[in-house]
């Protein structure tokens, strides 16, 4: 008994230690934070002060206590002083010129009128090079340079077989009955209003749907009435979400994306963008609208603020799960918040929360890239929707296209609602575009849009989307032709604060002897999508490209056709001679085909890379056509690394809206050239152009000398990809030198060694632009990126997010951030809903998209 | 009489055993930032004593565990409304250090003290840590670098 005692006497005892142990630990860990963080100490050259207490910390203070990083300031001596100096242009333009002293007695900061805009460059710190005022200033000599006279402001299958997720309807045909085939499913679409019933039923029964109703956190879909700004009900359910239906018109969908609108400038061969996304709440209750959308796939994102009335609020870049975290917490709260994350390289959701009852929201997104230049027409690109993907059975980080309202219907990771054809939004698109080419342009078209414009001076051209083609449908193309029979190789440049050097972009023309040498034999391979989201003007339109082609190949040359959706199938075993009756049969299948069916195309690459070579093994090039209408890019693209060996794939993006991402990458690890075959362009033309690009043995195992005056580092892409005739192409690295250089090319042609020489000027005011470094670190990343599809070696993540976060970059693994912490809205964070989207233009819906 | 005798032990042992399920339970719950986390903003003011200010850019000083950068807002002024820029590199970086400068071309300068930015910050813990801000530089529009005080105070609610 005793022992006994004296055991749960020390069992108490033990109890006890513990309890003060927990008084002990707690009250430090939760009571007032340390003094200062270790990091505080090792990282900060001055104690923070109590808030509230106006603590100065002068300029004297700091001159005898100079920061660190000023002494970055004292090189820079501005590479603009010449033009700072001269001051015409400032004076004329009203503002002033002056000088930014730093800590550093001799920093000759020098200050240019011009437009103080965000520079792609580093921008300070101690560790980081220049700083802020600095580059700021630089850039403000830059822009002097370059565009005189602006001075101003700071502004500053589920149907049939489950093959996949999408929902795919209608009979296909055709196609060397290899099997297969998937059928039906389709018929007449399930209604658009999916089973909540109308208003006076949902008032009536609006307990019991409630109970019926998601959790606040998911999206709700309730059918409402057709006037917006629905009065609060405490009877109706909370989403508000409204659906209206007037006879003979089609049924208006309001979204809370209300219109976007879209300013360009090009420069050169880079481009600036400004998209504003104009959200705003029509609804009776608060709203988190998520918008799914598209992006051209290099775009350098490194902007991002949001407007609440008067108040601009720039974005943070953060890695992406504690952006998606800040986001979570201040939604919660109640904060207006938006978040920007990248599913894809070309494919961005913006969420923005708490937008109450009749507020509008803006969210401005900047970004930088390069243009493609394709046979003789520069090209720029403006996506505007999302198609419609298909995703593998086994998939679930795709891209699900479910129709509105069908909430996580897909299974996918990211998941975009369509609207139905007879449904439109209010969401429309203004355009405007600035063509600075520095030469005479000599024409100028848009492909797939009405367009306005104008040459107010020899070199500028300003083209503008008429505001009767303002749906968001498909993606806006436009081309233009500059004067001179030959683009020349140009370079365009960053410096660096410092002014020794910097980021530089050279584009590669290739040169005109490799138009001389006449092709070998080829064994030509087409490839065809005939998958559901082809059916109709796509497929027609590559059935036409296909036609031309198998019409204008030489008798040495050996072909094969394959066809693919939810399954693969080869006209033949190996290759055929391209005889007249060889062609005549492949031409009667070719028309024989329509378009049906999953996309499953990783199995037509394989077969397309991988089946027995004809007998004289002649170099395989495979014609790829294709909408890019998949959600599983990553596996597609591991697989042409992985299969291409010593063939080449020339991919051909097929319609309104093609997945651009996929084609370029296709083409860029398939060692060929992605074309674009808009449902306007004439396909013949564009294969012609094909056939022109394959008739001429391309510069391989080129070598790029840059001369002892520049001193080169940190190249992308690292490999130079092969020249092809019409087809330049854009390598990006740092440098260090000035003035004007010879850059030196190397490469094989034809079995011989070729070498051709670019002269260039650092230094050359039109080779100045503020983009070179966002475009730089983006090209980065998109190798490190293309390098990880298939190799399992390194830590790309890690790589990718420093690269992103130093250079206030979008990536796969940074996210923007914006929270306004001034005002906390009431209530809960309200409603998710989607933005729906239109199918793209020529796009079908009932072959496309997954309803329930 | 063993049952009798095992009772205070058994006792001892359910109050050992809901003790240290309190402590750890203190414990865990302490370590748990999303249990008090808030959002508030603080203003960035500078007065260029009379001097109209062109450029500036400082050092926003706070604990970096506590408190998080989660927005950049403008100034009252016309010439710094727009949100400042902020150092990427500065703020991936060792210390998470949140640097921001802008830059006005124009003649309607600020004389006198004004916000020229607000921070919208993420903050663990219900108090508001310290929190103050280090001139870098500051400028006029004659080229000169120029004397001004800045100071960090609770930003209002709109």
């Amino acid at each position: 008994m005793k022992r006994f005692v004296t055991l749960s006497l020390g069992l108490l005892a033990v109890a006890l230690v513990l309890v003060l142990t927990t008084v002990i630990v707690v009250g430090c860990s939760s009571g007032k934070p340390p003094q200062e963080s270790s990091a505080g100490k090792t990282d900060r050259p001055e104690a923070p002060q109590e808030i509230a207490k106006p603590q100065a910390a002068t300029a004297d203070q700091r001159a005898s206590n100079p920061p660190p990083f000023v002494s970055d300031l004292s090189p820079l001596v501005t590479n603009a002083p010449t033009t700072a100096g001269s001051g015409t242009d400032a004076e004329n333009s009203g503002t002033f010129l002056g000088r930014i002293p730093g800590a550093a007695p001799n920093t000759g900061l020098s200050i240019t009128a011009g437009t103080l805009e965000k520079s792609g460059a580093n921008i300070a710190g101690q560790t980081s090079g220049p700083n802020v005022a600095e580059e700021l200033v630089r850039q403000e000599a830059i822009d002097k340079l370059i565009q005189s006279g602006q001075g101003g402001n700071n502004r500053g299958p589920s149907s049939g077989q489950s093959l996949g997720t999408r929902s795919i309807g209608g009979a296909s045909g055709g196609g060397f009955g290899g099997g297969g085939r998937r059928g039906g499913g389709g018929g007449t679409p399930p209604s658009a209003t999916p089973g909540l019933g109308e208003l006076s039923r949902q008032r009536a029964n609006a307990r019991e749907i409630r109970t019926n109703l998601p959790l606040l956190t998911e999206e709700l879909w309730i059918i409402a009435k057709t006037t917006v700004l629905a009065a609060p009900d405490d009877n109706a359910p909370r989403s508000g979400a409204l659906l209206a239906k007037i006879a003979n018109k089609p049924e208006q969908v309001p979204v809370p994306l209300k219109h976007t609108d879209v300013k360009a400038r090009i420069d050169g061969d880079i481009a600036t963008v400004d998209v504003t996304q104009q959200y705003h709440n029509p609804f009776s209750e608060k709203i988190e609208a998520v918008y799914v959308f598209p992006l051209p796939q290099n775009a350098a994102i490194n902007e991002f603020v949001m407007t609440i009335g008067e108040r601009k609020i720039r974005g943070i870049i953060r890695e992406r799960q504690e952006a998606q975290q800040i986001y979570n917490e201040a939604r919660q709260q109640g904060y207006v918040a938006s978040l920007l994350t990248q599913e894809r390289p070309n494919i961005f959701t913006q969420s923005v929360a708490n937008i109450e009852p009749g507020k509008e929201i803006d969210i401005d997104i900047k970004y930088f890239h390069t243009l493609e230049y394709v046979d003789g027409w520069y090209e720029w690109t403006f996506p505007m929707v999302v198609g419609p993907r298909f995703n593998p059975p086994y998939s679930t980080d795709g891209i699900g296209a479910v129709g509105l309202g069908a909430r996580s219907a897909s299974g996918q990771s990211t998941e975009i609602q369509y609207l139905r054809p007879e449904q439109r939004s209010g969401h429309d698109i203004s355009l405007s575009v600035q063509v600075n080419a520095g030469v005479k342009i000599e024409e100028i078209k848009s492909t797939n849009h009405r367009v306005s414009s104008e040459s107010p001076e020899l070199g500028f051209a300003t083209v503008q989307l008429d505001p009767s083609d303002s749906i968001p449908n498909k993606d806006f193309v436009l081309r233009y032709r500059v004067a001179g029979e030959t683009l020349k190789s140009a370079v365009m440049v960053q410096r660096n604060a410092r002014g020794d050097g910097g980021y530089f972009t050279l584009m590669l023309v290739p040169p005109q002897s490799i138009n001389q040498l006449p092709r070998q034999p080829l064994e030509m391979v087409f490839t065809l999508d005939v998958s559901g989201s082809m059916s109709g003007q796509p497929i027609a339109q590559a059935r036409a490209a296909i036609r031309y082609a198998l019409t204008h190949m030489r008798p040495d040359d050996t072909f094969q056709v394959v066809l693919f959706d939810s399954v693969t199938r080869m006209m033949s075993e190996r290759s055929l001679p391209a005889t007249p009756e060889n062609l005549a049969m492949a031409l009667k299948q070719i028309e024989l085909t329509n378009a049906g069916g999953g996309t499953m195309m990783l199995e037509g690459i394989r077969k397309s890379l991988n089946f027995p070579r004809d007998e004289a093994n002649r170099p395989r090039v495979v014609a790829f056509l294709t909408d890019g209408y998949i959600g599983n890019e990553t596996e597609i693209l591991r697989e042409v690394h992985g299969s291409l060996r010593d063939s080449r794939i020339f991919s051909f993006g097929v319609g309104s809206s093609p997945n651009r991402y996929l084609l370029d990458g296709m083409a860029k690890m398939g060692a060929g050239a992605a074309a674009y075959l808009s449902l306007n362009d004439n396909a013949e033309s564009v294969m012609s152009a094909y056939f022109d690009r394959i008739s001429h043995p391309a510069l391989t195992d080129i070598a790029v000398d840059f001369g002892a005056s520049m001193k080169v580092t940190d190249v992308y892409p690292q490999k130079t990809p092969d020249l092809f005739v019409g087809r330049p192409i854009v390598i990006t690295g740092q440098f260090t030198g000035k003035g004007p250089t010879t850059v030196h090319v190397k490469g094989k042609f034809a079995g011989e060694i070729r070498q051709f020489d670019i002269p260039i000027n650092l230094d050359a005011a039109e080779s100045q632009h503020r983009g070179i470094a966002s475009v730089w670190a983006r090209m980065k990343i998109a190798a490190l990126a293309d390098q990880s599809t298939w190799d399992d070696s390194a830590d790309f993540t890690t790589s990718i997010r420093q690269v992103a976060l130093d250079f206030d970059l979008m990536s796969q693994f940074t996210s923007f951030i914006a929270v306004d912490s001034s005002t906390r809205t009431a209530g809960d964070h309200g409603t998710t809903l989607a933005v729906p989207v239109p199918v793209p233009d020529g796009v079908r819906y009932d072959t496309t998209v997954q309803e329930r | 009489m063993n049952v009798k005798m095992r009772h205070p032990v058994r006792l001892a042992v359910a109050i050992a055993v809901l003790m240290a399920s309190f402590t750890l339970g203190q414990i865990r719950s302490s370590s748990a930032p999303s249990s008090n986390i808030h959002f508030t903003n603080v203003d960035v003011l500078i007065d260029p004593h009379g001097i109209p200010l062109a450029a500036y850019q400082i050092e926003f000083l706070a604990d970096p565990a506590r408190v998080k950068l989660v927005g950049i807002e403008g100034g009252q002024h016309s010439a710094f409304k727009q949100p400042p820029y902020y150092d990427p590199k500065a703020l991936a970086g060792p210390g998470n250090r949140v640097i921001i400068a802008a830059l006005n071309t124009g003649n309607d300068l600020p004389h006198d003290r004004t916000r020229i930015a607000r921070l919208h910050l993420r903050v663990v813990g219900d108090e508001l840590p310290k929190m103050s801000a280090r001139l870098v530089t500051a400028a006029s529009s004659n080229e000169k670098t120029i004397r001004a005080d800045v100071s960090v105070t609770e930003g209002a609610a709109q």
